[in-house]
């Protein structure tokens, strides 16, 4: 059954199709929210925040969308506002991401993971859009086409946009070889 | 087939490391490899950046986690069906009242403000139109003796010649019929409004003012006015 169908199914009041469309995309957008928030109960509570919004307003919601891309615009939407109101509280509590053990790791392993964390690294500091599309074309494998609708943007410069951020990440890589 | 630039090739390496060519772009591009190093290492350097970047994912919290989440998810939305549905009616109307949406309460609020603003108006012009309106006899009793002194003391502190002018409109008033609503002035009467009532002045009043009358003063008045004329 397609997103679409199910849907329909909730809007009918069928409460049991929108528990298929919470299993179906509730690990993507853990991983989501997760990437932005960086902290694990902060993007639960944000996954559990985006869905019952999408359970309410999904009568709004048109055929002429997918779901997927709508429920990523309403996840960004809610980490813009955590964002807001942790700026207005002065508090972020960033978990560390966990760090390569220098002595456990065979040289090459950890030269690797080190290369990984800052190449995330110079991710975060690219400009919010690029930002963005990498993430969402990376690690949510969302299409170009998804991406400018997620974004509000168009399909090409959502891919111009990868283009640059992957310039810059290519730059940066080559100046961190040895 | 058509051989494609560097610049090209550099923007489909991308796509070819993300399995988004066709056949013949494919073929098109190793092409250009077999002949341009450069643009082949650019390739390797791109699907290097794109191979770390997948790298980076967190690890899976394993399936009791998911099972967890989706039940914690469900748990609110079918708790929130319960509230919607379950509400007291001054709730359901306060969350969403009629199922009206945005724009009809917009306009329903902007009525709701128009509406006393403009009755006032209307009503605020129909009073000043109503206190524009000629007195009838009693009202416009009642308005003089408000406004003026009494009117024996009036007449007491008229002087010759306005006792004179006085006298003549009284006479001419008496031998009027008084029983309607008095006319309204002329523009000559403008300043001696007091004329109006003098239906109301006692026989002593109207002696002092007979009294007051003498045909010689006014028929010098008369020749002033003339003269300024």
């Amino acid at each position: 059954m397609t997103d679409y169908e199910l849907v329909e199914r909730v809007k009918n009041g069928e409460t049991g199709a929108f528990e298929e469309l919470v299993l179906r995309h509730q690990k993507a957008m853990y991983y989501f929210v997760l990437r932005l928030l960086k902290n694990s109960q902060e993007a639960e509570d944000t996954v559990q925040k985006i869905f019952l919004l999408a359970y309410q307003n999904i009568k709004g919601f048109r055929a002429d969308a997918s779901f997927k891309t709508w429920i990523y615009k309403i996840g960004i939407n809610q980490c813009h506002n955590f964002f807001r109101s942790q700026k207005n509280r002065e508090y972020l509590q960033v978990e560390e991401v966990p760090v390569a053990d220098y002595k456990a790791d065979p040289e090459g392993e950890f030269s690797a993971k080190e290369r990984v964390a800052r190449l995330q690294e110079a991710v975060e500091h690219l400009p919010y859009k690029q930002r963005m599309v990498v993430t969402l074309r990376i690690h949510q494998e969302l299409s170009f086409e998804e991406i400018g609708k997620t974004l509000g943007i168009r399909t090409n410069s959502a891919k111009v946009n990868f283009h640059h951020a992957l310039e810059k990440l290519k730059t940066m890589v080559k100046t961190e070889k040895p | 087939m058509k051989k494609l630039s560097c610049k090209k090739i550099l923007v489909l390496n991308e796509d070819y490391a993300q399995n988004l060519l066709g056949e013949d772009q494919i073929t098109q591009v190793k092409n250009h490899w077999a002949i341009c190093p450069d643009c082949r290492q650019a390739y390797e350097e791109t699907r290097e950046v794109l191979s770390l970047l997948k790298r980076d994912h967190p690890s899976d919290p394993g399936p009791v986690f998911w099972e967890k989440m989706s039940a914690r998810i469900m748990r609110k939305t079918r708790q929130r069906e319960v509230e919607v549905t379950e509400a007291p009616w001054y709730l359901k109307i306060f969350r969403n009242p009629f199922g009206w949406p945005g724009y009809a309460w917009a306009a329903a609020l902007i009525l709701i403000l128009l509406v006393p603003i403009v009755f006032f108006n209307i009503n605020n012009q129909e009073f000043s139109q109503s206190t524009e309106q000629p007195l009838s006899g009693r009202e416009e009793n009642k308005f003089y003796e408000m406004k003026f002194e009494p009117l024996s003391a009036m007449v007491d502190s008229l002087s010759d010649k306005e006792s004179a002018r006085l006298a003549g409109k009284v006479v001419a008033r008496l031998g009027k019929e008084l029983s309607d609503p008095p006319p309204l002035l002329t523009e000559e009467e403008t300043h001696w409004d007091i004329t109006r009532s003098t239906e109301r002045l006692t026989e002593k009043e109207l002696e002092v003012l007979i009294e007051k009358m003498e045909p010689d003063k006014s028929a010098e008045h008369k020749e002033e006015e003339t003269n300024a004329c």
